[in-house]
């Protein structure tokens, strides 16, 4: 049968040996765990910082080309702006001119009108007084048995129509006899 | 060679796994092997596998010793495993639980030491880790090396050697005049409280460990008795059966062997952190490097 040791029984080599021992157990933690734990750490530290770096350079980028796009965004804006007020006023300048133009045409047409109707009227007047003439000619023929010559003729009838002249409507007052 | 590499893989786990459980088995072994049959229930010490003639007092092989060097060889082998396959991006719950253990540690001497101790917590792992499974070495029905006060008694003394390191950091006449701090009466009691730092140390987790296995020794040897007493009139094997012990001692065992091994394995860490931070004269340390750079410039 082996000896047991008493409860409490200190020796010596034995408290040395068990100080190496914790010793030992703490070379192999340190080199066996903390060692490669730590390696993996720090290694998935630095990864994590130049992503974390690349993000915010990224970010930075970003809102650059953000500031940058929104400029042009509110000159391009300003721009369309501009151009349509001016096209706006453009086109108001060409409807005031079509309209100023229409006008004008319109008025020239009107005015046109007037004359033409003017020298209808003058047309008419001249064939009416023509007609008297005519046909107080032949009246003057019927009626006057003896002949009188041509220049007697026209004399009298111009007289007449002198007489008809002042005595007729407005109508006819402009109008001066003679050549025909 | 014909393997790929995820065979090959799981070959080295199995034979660093088979590295953590054979040593544990071989205690169990031992204990096995060892124990005599008709031995009672009785209260003892280590056993002594022989005796090596040393200088000043021969030394013992003893079950503890064998025991916490096995302990050892598998802790080794555990952080072989734990260890195995650990890579930047981590993705193993082997490697989430190496990762939570080393920053736990860093953790905690952070917070009870400082800054510069960092390095200590290898340290403190290894005393937590040493201490609560040499603990729990007794679920396993062999002798706990925690329960031999040599064991603990060894440990404290690396602590107090610590200790001394960090106070002799200002240099020996600093260390000296410590001891007549705050008026020079106090010598004595300085001197004591020094010594008593490692023998309390070592006293308290022993005596913990140590009551624990002799409380259940005696309950299980009493429950024994009352079963033999109460249970005793059933007929043939039956009255030999100790009914009484079960239950009982399986609770106590998870009070006395899981319970209180752990708690003084984080009393011991702590205490150790206390013990080495509070001896460095941090201050005075400081200035004396400030005086030392200012005399080379």
């Amino acid at each position: 049968m082996l000896q047991t040791l008493e409860v409490i029984s200190v020796n010596l080599w034995q408290i040395v040996i068990s100080l190496l021992n914790l010793l030992v157990l703490y070379l192999i933690l340190k080199h066996f765990l903390y060692k490669p734990i730590r390696k993996a750490l720090e290694k998935r530290q630095q990864t994590l910082d130049e992503q974390y770096g690349k993000a915010e350079e990224a970010r930075q980028s970003a809102e650059k080309y953000e500031a940058d796009w929104s400029g042009r965004m509110q000159t391009a804006e300003a721009e369309a702006d501009k151009i349509i007020a001016a096209s706006e006023s453009r086109a108001q300048e060409r409807d005031r001119a079509m309209l100023k133009d229409a006008e004008k045409r319109a008025g020239e047409i009107i005015r046109q009108a007037e004359a033409e109707a003017d020298l209808e009227k003058k047309k008419a007047a001249q064939d009416i007084r023509q007609n008297i003439i005519d046909l107080s000619a032949m009246l003057a023929e019927h009626v006057l048995p003896e002949q009188l010559d041509e220049e007697q003729h026209e004399a009298l009838i111009d007289s007449v129509i002198h007489e008809l002249d002042r005595t007729g409507s407005d109508g006819y007052a402009g109008y001066k006899g003679g050549s025909r | 060679m014909l393997m790929n590499d995820k065979t090959k893989f799981r070959v080295i786990d199995i034979l660093l796994l088979a590295g953590v459980i054979l040593p544990v088995a071989a205690a169990m072994a031992i204990k096995i092997l060892f124990t005599p049959l008709e031995e009672g229930i009785a209260v003892h010490g280590a056993r002594i596998f022989f005796t090596v003639p040393m200088p000043v007092q021969d030394l013992p092989i003893t079950e503890s010793q064998v025991n916490s060097w096995l302990l050892i060889v598998s802790i080794f082998f555990l952080c072989l495993y734990m260890t195995h396959g650990t890579k930047e991006k981590a993705d193993t719950r082997r490697q989430h639980i190496c990762e939570w253990i080393v920053e736990k540690t860093d953790g905690l001497v952070a917070d009870n030491m400082g800054e510069f101790f960092m390095g200590f917590s290898p340290f403190v792992g290894a005393v937590l880790a040493l201490s609560a499974f040499s603990s729990l070495m007794s679920l396993l029905g062999v002798y706990a090396p925690t329960s031999d006060i040599n064991i603990i008694a060894g440990w404290a003394v690396l602590v107090f050697l610590l200790i001394t390191y960090y106070k002799m950091k200002c240099g020996p006449l600093h260390y000296l005049k410590s001891f007549t701090e705050p008026v020079a009466v106090m010598l004595p009691m300085n001197i004591i409280s020094e010594i008593a730092t490692p023998v309390s140390m070592s006293f308290r987790h022993y005596g913990n460990v140590m009551s624990g296995s002799i409380i259940s020794i005696l309950i299980a040897s009493a429950l024994q008795g009352l079963s033999k007493l109460v249970l005793g009139w059933l007929p043939g094997f039956l009255g030999e059966i100790p009914f009484l012990q079960v239950g009982l001692p399986a609770v106590l065992s998870v009070y006395f062997d899981v319970f209180s091994g752990m708690l003084q394995a984080f009393i011991f860490a702590m205490l150790t952190m206390m013990y080495v931070a509070g001896a460095f004269p941090a201050d005075d340390y400081a200035a004396r490097q400030a005086r030392k750079r200012k005399k080379n410039v």
